[in-house]
């Protein structure tokens, strides 16, 4: 923890819950659905939801299940101009609301 | 503004140095402000910075953009500059509440010498030509063309197709861009007259 | 140099750099690290590039190397920061850039990626882009010498670089306004999605087309690294042969031609040997990362890999150790992640790789007869094929235990990855890749292998037996064979292998096995060589024949067979599972950063070894009664 990481790790990410109106898990996507990011699932330690939103799930963006691996897992996104590979269990941090 | 169906991912907003001018900061926010004037109050902690007194001694809005100056021009803005910004997108939430003061003549006088210095200018200055403001008032802009700009055919195709353009596009639609006539010796007397950016009022 | 990890970073920095790149080690940790210089006309500028990350935010330790050079005061903080942004990903790279600004460090912003940008149908205006975002932006293009001469300019005078009025706010929310904001005021039009990429993947990671695809592949990838490396690695061998025997004819001094001969060429040309394998799989990876299938890969391995705690790029290091296990452990670079990186070093020697192959060739054929059949299935090769399934369970296990042991050094990094678009890799890049993998392996473990196969040697060898205790031992001095047995029974390795012996006398191993074992320790083939000569065998040419016949000379068994079924099955399985290559051990120190791995991965695996060899030989001899 120094001077460059601490207000990194400080950053407030937006909490949403899957279960509310129109919204689910991003894991739970049909391949080929699109859907904007509400936010994400409230947990203990938001280290790895502040990781996705510096990968491109941020609130706001579009993103679109492009495919799943063989054995539902892991899956594909097409978010911010690229292709972009989860697990589902990771996905599943983030809520979204489909269009 | 924003899409009501796409969760609000934050107000669109960046801050751009101008070259000439330090005390001033150009806030560019894509999705439009409430008017063009003269910002005068706003809810919130922008309010409080433009209150008489406090660290913003002027704020003028174009269409999309937001003008800043600097009380303090010694202090700079990399303490006040994040704190500005973050009083204009908590601002932005409730636009029904700014109150702008109609300054059309000031704001053109300031898009326009912005157009033709900061966004045109290097293109122009790399044609081996000169463009400058001579007058802006009641929705008119006399522009000074000088060096090969002078002598240029293309010089009426600038005039009207980038420079109006770009300025109708940031202040208003009935904007004109016209040739100033015969001005070319008396130029430099304009520029002591109308002075530097911060003086104008 | 920071962006993201398929950005383009390191291409910029190799071409900046040309070859004056040194690739050493950050202190403490596994992650090497690349500086080089660059120069124009008097003035030289040292480049470091740094991993390939997404963010400044260190959500585990791996990580938080970037965040300490970085730090005020740090005494590696760089002078000024070249940040690589994808053009054809601006939304996401934009916030690496934002987070930059905070640092009030000189920061030059360089567009890699336009003319992918292009082909797919979007653009941007650079000017704008630059004067939104604050900082100096340039755009280069692979191939584009110009933009690279102007790039290098830029470097050498950080001090004229604009520095943005107010740093990028770094809130979730503002950050993505500030990121529309400038991206509208640029002009920036997206691009289209990579129509080419996305129909490949159609066919590529198709379930059924896709996995036979993948199957091919990965079996093709295997095949080039056994079949085309063999008659390369032969002729290496076959080099250093001569030299050998050339020094051997001409050198009068017993034991100084032994030295240079065997000790100093042996040693060299061992080191060499592996060149031709490194270089073929490492021209292979590059094609495969350079061409975006590596990430298909990973993407069809990961279930698999995730079972024992992996993920699915250090699938292919697994697969690579098939061959050989030291550039397989070399090939775990690839992984992100410290924990997965030791975790895949430390269990891949226990995959089956081709070394053993002579040892298990020779075993299997004392335990089980030519002609024997299971069914269709020739025994032989039954026996062969469960060796090698025993050796990916045991890796793939002894992963899953390493993930969880080291688990204590804090949270994991979730296992995340871009695909990239589909694009034909360069001659270049592939012949960078390949000199840089062999250049840094023979300057990093060619020397520890050298030392080793020395000490080796010098056991072996050592000391000296002379003509004197050889006549009164009664030995012919013609008898080459009869000779060299007495040397080896007189040396060090013969001496260690004595003392050895009662812990492996469970084992059913008696001294010369264990010497063997010893002479092992080079190479595993070597095995075969030392028991030949300890057993001073009457027929060179099937040694099988010979140790068939082995007795014990002393001791409780003396008399009895030496080789039964048991004990051939207990030395099978101690091969598979023991740690008997410097060269690996070598490599893990290089690539682990410490001699505490190797000696970790030595204990644990010779325990194994151990443990298994004497379980398998007790169900043998009850099995056959």
């Amino acid at each position: 923890m120094n001077s460059v990481s601490l207000p990194l790790c400080d950053r407030c990410l937006e909490v949403c819950d899957p279960q509310a109106a129109g919204c689910l898990a991003m894991g739970r996507l049909e391949c080929g659905q699109r859907a904007f990011i509400a936010g994400y699932r409230e947990q203990e330690d938001m280290a790895v939801c502040r990781r996705l939103f510096d990968l491109g799930f941020a609130q706001g963006v579009e993103v679109q299940l492009i495919r799943r691996a063989p054995m539902r897992d892991p899956l594909v996104f097409q978010v911010g101009g690229g292709e972009m590979l989860l697990r589902r269990q990771d996905a599943d941090r983030i809520v979204v609301r489909v269009v | 503004m924003a899409d009501l169906r796409t969760p609000a991912a934050g107000f669109a907003l960046h801050a751009e140095a101008v070259g000439s001018d330090p005390a001033a900061l150009r806030w560019v926010c894509p999705d439009g402000l409430p008017a063009v004037g003269r910002l005068v109050d706003a809810p919130g902690r922008l309010g409080e910075l433009l209150a008489p007194g406090g660290p913003i001694v002027q704020a003028l809005t174009e269409r999309a953009a937001l003008w800043t100056w600097l009380a303090d021009v010694d202090a700079g803005w990399s303490e006040l500059g994040p704190v500005v910004r973050d009083a204009i997108a908590a601002a932005a939430e409730r636009p029904d509440l700014w109150q702008v003061e109609p300054a059309p003549d000031e704001v053109l006088r300031l898009v326009a010498r912005d157009v033709v210095e900061r966004g045109l200018g290097e293109y122009i200055a790399s044609h081996g030509g000169l463009i400058t403001v001579v007058r802006a008032e009641g929705g008119e802009v006399d522009v000074a063309l000088e060096g090969a700009c002078a002598r240029c055919p293309a010089a009426g195709l600038t005039l009207h197709g980038r420079i109006e353009a770009a300025i109708r596009l940031r202040v208003d639609d009935r904007v004109v861009v016209r040739p100033s006539v015969g001005r070319e010796s008396g130029q430099h007397d304009d520029r002591r007259r109308f002075g530097r950016w911060s003086g104008l009022l | 140099m920071v962006g993201n990890p398929n950005a383009g970073k390191s291409t910029l920095f190799n071409a900046l750099t040309g070859l004056n790149v040194k690739v050493g080690n950050y202190p403490g940790v596994t992650v090497s690290r690349h500086t080089g210089t660059t120069s124009l006309a008097d003035q030289t500028v040292l480049l470091e590039d740094l991993p390939g990350s997404y963010s400044l935010d260190p959500i585990s330790p791996d990580e938080e190397l970037i965040a300490e050079i970085l730090e005020s005061g740090s005494p590696l903080r760089p002078d000024a920061l070249l940040v690589v942004l994808d053009a054809t990903s601006l939304q996401r790279s934009l916030g690496l850039l934002a987070q930059v600004q905070q640092l009030g460090i000189p920061t030059l912003a360089v567009l890699t990626f336009s003319d992918e940008l292009a082909r797919r149908q979007g653009s941007v205006d650079l000017t704008r882009l630059s004067q939104a975002v604050g900082n100096k932006l340039m755009v280069v293009t692979a191939g584009n010498r110009a933009q690279l001469y102007d790039l290098k300019l830029a470097l050498t005078e950080p001090e004229t670089w604009p520095a943005p009025p107010v740093p990028a706010p770094t809130e979730p929310r503002h950050v993505t306004g500030w990121i529309t904001s400038v991206l509208r005021s640029a002009g920036y039009q997206a691009p289209a999605v990579d129509d080419r990429t996305r129909r490949l993947d159609a066919v590529l990671l198709h379930p059924v087309a896709g996995t036979l695809i993948f199957f091919v592949t990965m079996a093709l990838f295997f095949q080039v690294i056994f079949a085309v490396a063999a008659p390369l690695q032969g002729a290496v061998e076959a080099i250093f042969g001569r030299l050998a025997e050339l020094v051997r004819a001409h050198v009068g001094v017993g034991w100084l031609s032994g030295l240079l001969a065997d000790g100093l060429i042996g040693g060299v040309g061992g080191v060499l040997v592996f060149l031709p394998q490194i270089a073929l799989l490492f021209a292979m990876i590059t094609v495969l990362e350079a061409t975006g299938y590596m990430a298909r890969v990973a993407f069809l391995m990961d279930r698999v890999m995730g079972r024992a705690g992996l993920e699915g790029r250090a699938f292919v290091a697994m697969l690579s150790s098939v061959a050989c296990a030291v550039p397989g452990i070399m090939a775990t670079r690839t992984l992100p992640s410290a924990r997965d990186r030791l975790a895949t070093m430390m269990t891949a020697p226990l995959m089956t790789c081709s070394a053993r192959l002579p040892v298990y060739t020779l075993l299997i054929g004392l335990l089980v007869p030519p002609g024997a059949r299971l069914g269709p299935i020739g025994l032989q090769g039954l026996v062969m094929f469960g060796l090698y399934l025993l050796g990916a369970v045991a890796a793939m296990t002894a992963a899953w235990v390493f993930k969880h042991v080291l688990k204590g050094k804090g949270p994991a990094l979730p296992f995340y990855m871009e695909m990239p678009s589909y694009r034909m890799p360069g001659l270049r890049e592939l012949g960078r890749a390949v000199w840089d993998a062999c250049a840094s392996f023979v300057r990093r473990v060619g020397g520890i292998i050298l030392v080793m196969s020395l000490l080796i040697w010098a056991l072996l060898s050592l000391p000296v037996a002379s003509h004197d205790e050889m006549a009164a031992a009664g030995i012919d001095l013609d008898d080459q064979v009869a000779v060299a047995a007495f040397q080896l029974d007189q040396s060090a390795a013969a001496a260690v292998g004595k003392t050895i012996q009662p812990i492996f006398e469970p084992l059913g191993f008696d001294w010369r096995i264990t010497v063997g074992l010893v002479g092992a320790m080079g190479a595993r083939e070597v095995f075969v060589a030392t028991i030949s000569q300890v057993s001073s065998a009457e027929n060179p040419d099937d040694p099988g024949a010979t140790l068939a016949e082995m007795t014990w000379l002393s001791g409780p068994h003396a008399g009895d067979r030496l080789f039964t079924p048991g004990v051939v099955a207990a030395l099978l399985i101690y091969f598979a599972f023991a740690l008997q290559c410097t060269s690996t051990i070598a490599t893990l120190r290089r690539e682990s950063g410490s001699w505490k791995w190797p000696a970790i991965a030595f204990g644990y695996m010779t325990g194994l070894a151990w443990v298994s060899a004497w379980l398998v030989k007790l169900l043998v001899e009850a099995l056959l009664g």
